[in-house]
Parts: C-alpha cells; structure tokens; sequence
C-alpha cells in the first residue's frame, strides 16, 4: 500500500527551520570583528605615540588583532612631506586619524570627508582655528591640548639662573606656534622683571653660532615649541653648556637642558587613546571636548654642575624628575 | 459551538506546552528581575561607598596638608622665604592651581599658581568669600564647584584659618584651589563591570568626575533622583541608579553608581528570551505538528467524515481515498468494507421489502375482493330477502285479486291492491334507500322554519294504529337546511321509534317529536317510550346494512348521520333498556 509522506516533508523543513533558528539564536554566525585602522602622522610625537598605544592596550587594543596603525611616518619638519602621507593615509580607507605633534591644521586639508582626526600636544587649537572651543570643538577634529606652560617654564628658568635679567630667546618666524609663544613670553618676562633677547632663527646652525657668540649679559636661554630648532635642540644645548649658559625649555627638547616644565606627552597619548576609543564606539569628535594635558617639571643636576650653578633643595624638592 | 479536533489538538497544545512555559517564564522573570535589581543597588552601594572612601581620603588628605602647611606658616611666619618654599613645595603636587596665603586683612601674601607665575597676583581677598567665610568662622571653609571657564575642568576652592597659637586670633587664611581633575583618576581605579558607572555630582546636579572627562568637560547635567532604583542614567537610558549624599564643609556632593537596566537584568532579559525563544518554537513546532496532524489524521478523517455523512445521507456510492499501512488506513478499508456491506445488505433488503410488498397488494387485492363479494353477497342477500318478501306478499296480492275477480268481490280487490301497492312502495323504498347510500350526497340548502317544516313532515305520515305522536314544536327557529335530505333523516329516526313502539313488550305506545335551541345548535328530538337499545346493538346501529329487525336493508341511521354530517351537525343517540330511547338531530344555529 503507499503511504502519502509529503506531511513529513513539510514538517522536516520546518524542524531544519526551527535548528536553523536556534543556530542564529546561539550566535552560530558571529561576525567577525572590525579592525580598528588608524592612520598616524606626526612629526615630534613619538612619545606621545608610544603613550597612544599603551592607552589603546589599556583599553582592550591589540595591535594586528582589532586595530591596525598605518604609516607612521616622521615627516621631519616636512610640510610637503606631511601632506603627502595624509593624502596616502586617505587612500587606505582609514578610521581615525592620529596627528601629533606637526601641524594638524595642514593635516585637516587632506582629510577626506568626515574621517576623525584626533591632535594628540598641540599647545594652541583655539587660537589656530582648529576647534571652536575646547568644550565645543565642532567640526570632525578634537584632541588633547598640551597645558600652556611656557611662562610658568620661564620663571622656573628665572629662578634657577637666579638673578638672571636678561634671556635669549631664539625663534623661528615662519613658524605659526613659536610665533604665538612670543606675546605670552613678553608679558611674563614683563612681570618677571627680566628683558627677553628675541632672535629670528633661519638656520640651526647660524642659531648654534649665534649662542656660541652670545653676549656676556646673557643669563640664560629659553627654547619654546620651534620644529627646526627643537629638532636638533642638542646641539644647542651644547652650545650652551660649552657657554656656560642655564637653559631653560617650555617644550620636550634634548635633555641636557637645564629646566624644562613641560607636558607628560606620553600622558597625553593615552588620553587621546581615550578619545579615539570613544570615536570608534561612534562618539563624534564635534562633542568631545578638548582635554589638557598636565605638566612635569625636569631638572638635570649633571647640566646644573657642567655649568656650575648649585640648585638650592628647596627648588630640587619641587622636579617632578631629576636627572642625576 | 462545534470545535473541530485541530483546535482541539491546538487548544491542548497551548494548555500543556505554551501556557506552563509562559507561566514558568514570567516567575522565573519576575523573580529574577526583583533579586538582580536588589544584588544591583546592593553592588553599586558597594561601588559607590568604595568611591566615596576615596574621595573622602582625598580630601582629608588635601584638608589636612593645608591645615598643617597653615600651622607651619604661623611657626615659620618670620621666615618668608622658608614660607614660600613650604608653599612652593605643597603646589609641586600638581593637586593646586593656585595657593595664597592671605594676611588677617587679606591681603596677599604669597601668591602660587601651577602654570601662572607666582608673582602674577598680589591682590586683596578680604572680599572673597572663601576668605571671609574661614575668618568668619575659624573653620575651614570649602566654596562651591566651579568649572574654569577655557577648559571646563572643575576647582574647589578650600580655605584654610590660620589661627595664633596663643591668643587664638585669626592671623589670616591659606586659599587653596584644588583641581578636582585629581578625583577623576580615583574614580578610574574603582572596577566597574559592564553597563557599570560610577560618577560624582555637585549639588547642582553639575558632572564634577567620571572616568570618561569628555563627560565632565561636556557639563553635562544630571537629576540626582531621590531615591535609589530604577531611573534615567546619566546618558538617558534606564539604569539602576543608587546615590550616596555626603557633604565636604558644607558642600553637598552626590556619588551617582549606576549600572544599565539591560546589564543589570541581563539574566531576566535572557531569561525572557529564552522563554520567548521558546515559546516561538513551540508556537512553530504547533504549526508543523498540526500541519502534520492535518495532513496526515484530520484531513483523512475529515474525507471519512464527509463520506459517512454522504453515506448516512443514503449515497452508498461513496468510498473514503485512504491508501495507508496505519490505524487510519485501517479504518478507511474497514468503513470501505462496512459501507460495500451495508450496500448489499440494503440492496437485498430493498429486494425482499418489494417482493414483500407486491405480495401484501395481491393479498390486499385478494382480500379486497372478498370483501367485495362479501358485501356483495350481504347486500344481495338483504335485498333479496327484503325485495322477496313483499314480491311474495304482491304476487300473493295478484292471486288473491285474480281469485277475487272470479268471486266479484270488490272489497277483497281493494284490500289485495292496497297490500299490493304497500309492498311495492315498500320496494321502491328499499331501491331508493340503496340508491341514497350509494349516490355522493349533496345538500342543497334553504331557509326553513323548523316548527312547521317537522309539523308538516309529521302530518304526512301514517302512523299504525294505537301509536301516537306528541308534538312539542316550540323552538320558534329557522335554518338553513337541505329541507328534502332533513325530512328523509327525520322519517328515518321517527320510523324507528315507531318500530319501537311496535315491538313486542314496548312499554308505551307514544313518541315524542320535539324542536328546541341547546347552545348554539337547533335540536330535533325523537323520544319513544320503546324497549330501548341494549348498549352492545346500540354501538353497530350506524353500521351499513345492520339491522336488528326482521325487515330493511339497515341503511336508515347510516344515511341519517351521513346527511347531518353533511349539515356539520350529527346525530346523538341516548337509549336505555325498558325505558326507552332518545334520537337527537342537531344542526349549528349559524347555518340560519
């Protein structure tokens, strides 16, 4: 006799279906996870680098695995240079894109559409148009601000070389930030009650002769944020010490400086890491406000006694580090 | 309400398997919900206080390296230099941006800012409050949360009285602005499990920390709500929220643990789910079941069913499509088989009942025509014998005549003619009796006055000698009535009576005829003083052709209640034996 089964055939389709469901339900068919690619330049910001990434880790990052860094390029004071890596790292369809250090703003033309950019030190956002505000920094750019410091650095040089009057303070003019620094520097040394010896600065080595030249009257010398001159600051810091002059720094330079207040960039790495996490969980960079990076003080002892200056304890008590 | 066996299987179905889970689920669900939401405050309590420690070692701390930094500056106050550096090393923490040490007047006396220059600012705060308020009252005063306005990270300020050891007078104030950045790091060391925040909120409701500071630097606002529970998080979404109040000076700040509802109760949630999950299988598996069930026992029953109605409905042409091994299989062939089996049995039943039946007409025919001839043979039997009496009595008429003739006597004719003539007419009467019974009456109506329609009947007739007729014809009616048909049923049952009073032992030799109105009908009645009618004659006496006397074809009360039936009356018969018997012809008075 035959036996009618298109009643099993039907119902076998809807058990493979219910299976079928269940697999869905049990996450059978989990989607891989996204890498996270963020595309990095930057000029003086390796440290800030280094602190990016420990961020990242902190924050569950593993580089290879969920995030990708794409041509990390040092452009060494190249603007040409800068452009041409954004405009690579453009071509590689990235997620974020990390400057440091270098000049965002020239950064920000190459960046297709509405990629995040985070600047992970730069000392000025506001005044160079890069955000509106620091809480409002609208636009598809926000970052960590370096805490301005340079006059606080001043005085702390002031009082080091203590008694100085007089302080040479070399700069490069066709460069935005150390341009910037000045009208600050000149109010402080104002109320500091020393003269500051300002001096344009188109090559490092007609600056190095010209320290080594300096007049007699100078007490000191100060280095701000200038991209050529912080480049190759040892060897004005040699310069110095062959004079015997203290030198003081507002921004990271080689560390035979004698004082330097600057901003913890490996700090501020891993707050931008911060903030690019919050990016990648689809935060805009238009409603993350900039964030300031804090400051350490740095004294170096063996300077002090090539140079011959003694630093009382009471000032030594104060270093957040002291290079003995 | 007929409910079909799917539903019945679905209804089961839901009962057994969807109704327990739903139940089951929503215990389970509702449990959980009320444990995880108490384990949740329990655990941000816990979050919360763990914050709320540090933050009170923080400030303790703070609080108390300014009040012994403030002792230090009323030991060393001779010693500015030695002042400045205690100061210059109390700001080298990076928790201050500014330390002032203010004379009684409040005047500054050192000045120090973390990235200002400390001799930036020389001013006088006797206005400030901060200064009054520590002067005021020899404590240590802390200032509302306030948010620098470039960067927006928030600043407490502290003021700290400096007071003379001796004399106890106030000798002027430490001012502290004490950056509580610092606090954001100690609400990052505190372990948070997903969905889980911890955050701290003045007491305007104002973000002071997070661990996220964009939210800080956002000044994002937030209603502390007042009780703990389930409330909108500091982003919106449901959260179980639990604050701990606690005041530093006098400055209330919030401790705002939190954790998403949808971590919190992630278990409850899964647990729906799962029920859900659950119950949409089973929901589905119901689906496939009864689409199975309905393919493989409903839909074969159904077509049974229809079957066995047709078959019931008489069409034994039909049998159930069921080509299966199993019990459904089983019962199609049985009812196939039992169906072909009732087929035949009826189909020899039908064949029996019309051999049956063809058999019982020709015995009803048979029967029929014997009692035909029966009665034929009755019939011509009571005419025979009515008609040959009175034949014998005229042929013995003729003889007596013709033997009269011959002897000339005249009176003897005369008598012989007479009795000649009575039975002729006695014959004729019988013919036309025969004829009356036979012929469809029909009854042709007028209007009659009764009284002198049954005194003139009465005077027509010829009673025998000794009986009399009473009249008592007093109704004062008329009817409608076939006035020909009437007479003859009133000379029926008058005839009867005086066949009563005839007999032998009568007791009486006189009959009543009397009209009267009973109800609505006109009443015609015949009372004789007769032997009366015993009760088992009485019960034939309508019968055709009964007769109890010795001569009539007994057609007379047949034809009577025929003819009053025809006039929707009838005829009521009263008889009792020795006293004799009452006939009533009645006709409703509307046929007037």
């Amino acid at each position: 006799m035959r036996t009618n089964n298109s009643g099993y055939g039907i119902g076998g389709v809807f058990l493979i279906a219910i299976l079928g469901f269940l697999f869905f339900i049990a996450g059978g068919c989990k989607a891989p996870a996204r890498v996270f690619k963020i595309g990095v330049v930057g000029g003086e910001g390796k440290n800030t680098f280094e602190g990016f990434k420990a961020g990242m880790t902190e924050l569950g990052y593993v580089e290879g695995k969920n995030v990708m860094y794409l041509h990390l390029i040092i452009p060494q004071n190249n603007d040409q240079k800068t452009g041409s890596t954004s405009k690579e790292l453009m071509s590689q369809d990235i997620d974020l894109l990390l400057t440091m250090g270098g000049s965002p703003l020239q950064v920000r033309q190459f960046v297709k559409g509405d990629t995040p950019i985070l600047f992970a030190g730069d000392a000025f956002p506001v005044e160079s148009g890069l955000v509106q505000s620091l809480k409002h920094p609208g636009g598809n750019i926000t970052g960590v601000k370096a805490a301005e410091s340079m006059s606080k650095a001043l005085e702390w040089l002031v009082r080091i070389a203590d008694g100085a009057k007089k302080i040479y303070l070399p700069y490069e003019p066709d460069d935005d930030v150390a341009v910037m620094q000045l009208s600050g520097l000149n109010r402080a040394a104002s109320q500091l009650g020393i003269e500051l010896v300002l001096r344009e600065s188109y090559s490092v080595e007609k600056t190095v002769a010209e320290i080594e030249d300096l007049p007699e009257d100078i007490d000191g010398i100060f280095l701000t944020p200038s991209r050529k001159l912080n480049q190759r600051s040892r060897e004005l810091c040699l310069a110095a010490l062959k004079r015997g002059i203290p030198t003081g720094a507002g921004v990271q330079l080689h560390e035979d400086v004698l004082v330097t207040l600057t901003n913890d960039f490996f700090d501020i790495g891993k707050k931008t890491a911060r903030l690019a996490h919050q990016i990648w969980l689809g935060a805009k960079p238009a409603d993350i406000p900039v964030e300031t990076g804090e400051v350490s003080l740095t004294i170096n002892l063996k300077t002090a006694e090539k140079i011959g200056i003694l630093i009382q304890d009471n000032i030594l008590a104060q270093a957040t580090t002291i290079i003995r | 309400m007929k409910i079909s066996v799917l539903q019945r299987l679905i209804i089961a179905f839901i009962c057994l398997a969807i109704f327990p889970l739903l139940l089951v689920g929503g215990i389970i669900g509702r449990k959980s919900y009320i444990t995880l939401k108490n384990t949740t405050i329990k655990l941000q309590n816990e979050m919360g206080q763990a914050v709320l420690n540090k933050v009170t070692a923080f400030f303790d701390e703070i609080e108390g390296e300014l009040i012994l930094t403030g002792k230090l500056n009323m030991l060393i106050k001779e010693y500015q230099d030695v002042q400045y550096d205690t100061m210059k090393l109390l700001m080298s923490k990076d928790i201050y941006d500014k330390l002032i040490l203010l004379d009684q007047e409040g005047q500054t006396k050192i000045y120090l800012s973390r990235l200002g220059l400390s001799s930036a600012d020389k001013g006088n705060y006797s206005a400030d409050k901060e200064f009054a308020e520590a002067m005021k009252s020899g404590d240590v005063y802390y200032s509302p949360v306030r948010f620098e306005e470039v960067s927006g990270e928030p600043l407490i300020s502290i003021a700290i009285p400096l007071i003379d050891l001796r004399s106890g007078a106030k000798d002027g104030a430490l001012l502290a602005e004490v950056r509580l950045k610092k606090i954001w790091n100690l609400i990052s060391e505190v372990k948070t499990g997903p969905g889980q925040n911890v955050y701290i909120v003045d007491a305007k409701g104002k973000l002071v920390a997070h661990r996220n500071p964009s939210l800080v630097l956002k000044g994002i606002q937030f209603n502390v709500p007042e009780e703990d529970g389930i409330h909108s998080g500091l982003t919106g979404e449901k959260a179980v929220v639990v604050v701990q109040r606690h005041k530093i000076g006098k400055e209330e700040f919030n401790i705002v643990a939190e954790q998403n509802t949808s971590e919190a109760f992630a278990l409850a949630i899964s647990l729906v789910r799962v029920t859900s999950i659950l119950i949409v299988i089973a929901l589905l598996a119901t689906v496939a079941l009864g689409f199975m069930i309905f393919k493989q026992i409903i839909k074969p029953i159904h077509n049974m069913a229809v079957t066995a109605r047709a078959v019931s409905d008489g069409d034994l042409s039909k049998r159930v499509n069921v080509k299966r091994n199993d019990e459904i299989g089983v019962l199609g062939a049985a009812f196939n088989s039992m169906t072909t089996q009732l087929k035949t049995l009826i189909d020899s039943l039908e064949q029996k009942i019309a051999e049956r039946t063809s058999q019982l007409k020709e015995a009803q025919a048979e029967l029929l025509r014997q009692e035909r001839l029966a009665t034929l043979g009755k019939v011509t039997a009571t005419i025979a014998h009515e008609i040959r009496n009175p034949l014998a009595t005229v042929n013995t008429s003729i003889f007596s005549i013709g033997a009269a003739i011959e002897k000339k006597e005249t009176e003897r004719i005369k008598r012989a003619l007479i009795l000649a003539e009575r039975n002729i007419r006695r014959c004729d009467n019988i013919i036309t009796e025969l004829l009356d019974f036979t012929r469809k009456l029909e009854i042709r109506p007028s209007m009659v006055n009764i009284d002198k329609w049954v005194e003139r009947i009465i005077d027509e007739q010829t009673f025998p000698e000794g009986i009399k007729c009473i009249r008592s014809l007093s109704s004062g009616l008329e009817a409608r009535i076939d006035a020909e048909h009437m007479r003859r049923a009133l000379i029926n049952v008058m005839t009867n009576a005086v066949h009563a009073l005839g007999e032998e032992g009568s007791p009486g030799k006189e009959f009543t005829v009397a009209t009267a109105q009973s109800g609505n009908n006109l009443e015609i009645r015949v009372v004789d003083k007769g032997p009366g009618i015993p009760q088992d004659v009485l019960k034939k006496i309508f019968e055709p052709l009964f007769s109890t006397k010795g001569f009539g074809v007994g057609l007379g009360l047949s034809i009577t209640k025929d003819i009053m039936e025809k006039h929707k009356g009838g005829i009521d018969v009263r008889s009792k034996v020795g006293e004799g018997t009452t006939i009533i012809l009645w006709v409703p008075i509307e046929n007037k």
